[in-house]
């Protein structure tokens, strides 16, 4: 008798199993394919993106983005940063990074320097945080050193550069700006 | 006199040796190559530290995670600690991350730091050195736009979801009910080519379809079933080694004897015994029999 309880009870727990295995496989179908198409430049409805899984509202952050919504796109960005797969916490922080630097290099080139610098510091953050997550991220290693050549940090290294002469140069050094080395 | 100047000279010398004194009898600082790091790049140190005379390290003096300067961090600290004789060996893992983006090739300092050691009142201290380490660019000083006018590099693609462990998950789903539902087919008797798990349930649908006027036909028929399972005739005397082939059974002990003495009596007996519930308590003892052949 009991093993035929424990039989209709694995069959039971088998089937709703499946059905659970099943419905989740044809959700993340569907956000797959809704990651396609925004990377496509397709449209997806609003209602499948407002509960999506974070890597489909981060491919509508890079849609945004190439349509120059930035606002948009950070706020999108924003509310996935604790997203649970450190290595797409990594992936979204950088793309952060990327618009904040983005943003701050057009407003550098525009001169508006005091507007750019607050936006390259945002960058730095990002980028910093998506290498504390994973150190061997090349690219944000990268941008992060094109965030730091833009503002240079004003941490001095040596104690020479630390005299109170040097402070004076400060506020040269931090304007905005990437050298551009001989013609 | 000069034998024992130099016995004295001796004695001078080991009571300078600060061998047994010290509260650290081990300290190594286990460092990486100090040259060809970059920008974000993780630094590993390790150091042990083995201490005598029950000597403890204080960890709450050990460096914290987080920032230690504006271009280094700290991710990770851990300490694993394990007793050896008069004293304790620790294990320090230290993780640091240097965010510094040189002009050129920059020699950095990883600052100094001192264990804080207690025995009882007692404090000490072991220095670990500042170590020195060289970081290069990772690109040119100039910075230029590439081929698409960009400074930077581009966006991380958004990845796919992994449906792996979901997969994995369906089939494991599909295997427990495929299973659960061939052990059931099994013990209904709903399989082909395996009679002797149905041979209870056949006789169950004749026996129900059979009056109180046809009970030797009822008897023959779970005869039948019997000998089936048995796979000989069975008679009363034979029950006992039936059982040890078959041990479920023996739990219907009682009703099977009932049912082979009623049986001898019809088929064997001069004067005719009463049929009266025969054939329910027949039906009652199959459905048990039904019962243990299922499992």
């Amino acid at each position: 008798m009991m093993k035929l309880i424990a039989l209709w009870a694995a069959l039971l727990l088998g089937s709703v199993a499946m059905l659970v295995q099943g419905w989740t496989l044809v959700g993340i179908s569907q956000s797959n394919r809704a990651i396609t198409d925004l990377a496509a430049g397709k449209d997806v409805p609003l209602e499948k993106i407002i509960n999506a899984a974070p890597e489909v509202r981060l491919a509508r952050a890079m849609v945004f983005k190439k349509q120059q919504r930035y606002d948009e796109a950070l706020a999108t960005l924003n509310l996935i940063l604790d997203a649970p797969d450190p290595a797409l916490q990594a992936k979204i922080r950088y793309n952060l990074g990327n618009i904040y630097l983005h943003l701050a290099v057009v407003k550098t080139e525009a001169m508006a320097i005091n507007e750019a610098m607050p936006l390259v510091a945002l960058a730095k953050q990002a980028y910093r945080q998506a290498l504390a997550l994973d150190s061997q991220f090349w690219d944000a290693k990268y941008n992060l050193e094109v965030a730091m050549r833009l503002l240079p940090e004003m941490d001095k290294i040596s104690n020479e550069e630390e005299s109170p002469v040097n402070q004076k140069s400060q506020l040269w050094t931090t304007v905005p700006g990437f050298p551009r080395g001989l013609p | 006199m000069k034998k024992w100047l130099i016995v004295g000279l001796s004695l001078c010398l080991l009571a300078c040796s600060n061998a047994p004194d010290t509260p650290i009898s081990d300290f190594e600082f286990l460092t990486p190559r100090p040259f060809g790091y970059l920008n974000g790049d993780e630094i590993r140190h390790k150091i042990i530290l083995e201490t005598r005379n029950g000597v403890q390290l204080q960890r709450g003096g050990l460096p914290k995670r987080g920032a230690v300067n504006r271009w280094l961090n700290i991710n990770q600290v851990a300490v694993n600690e394990t007793k050896i004789s008069g004293g304790f060996r620790y294990e320090i893992n230290l993780v640091y991350q240097a965010f510094y983006a040189p002009l050129e090739v920059k020699m950095l300092t990883i600052p100094s730091f001192a264990l804080p050691l207690a025995q009882g009142g007692n404090n000490a201290s072991q220095t670990v050195p500042a170590w020195h380490f060289s970081l290069s660019p990772l690109r040119e000083l100039s910075i230029r736009k590439d081929e698409s006018g960009q400074y930077m590099r581009p966006d991380a693609a958004p990845p796919l979801l992994d449906n792996t462990g979901v997969v994995y998950g369906l089939w494991a789903a599909l295997a427990v009910t495929l299973s659960s539902a061939g052990g059931l087919a099994y013990v209904y008797g709903y399989l082909p080519g395996l009679p002797k798990r149905r041979v209870f349930q056949r006789a169950a649908k004749r026996l129900a379809s059979l009056s109180d006027t046809q009970i030797e036909q009822a008897l023959t028929v779970f005869h039948q079933a019997l000998n089936a399972v048995n796979g000989a005739p069975l008679f009363q005397h034979q029950l006992a080694d039936f059982y040890q082939r078959h041990p479920p059974y023996q739990m219907a002990d009682a009703q099977l004897r009932w049912f082979f003495q009623n049986s001898n009596q019809h088929f064997f007996s001069d004067t005719a015994p009463s049929s009266n519930g025969t054939l329910v308590n027949l039906r009652k003892l199959c459905a048990a029999c039904l019962d243990l052949e299922r499992g």
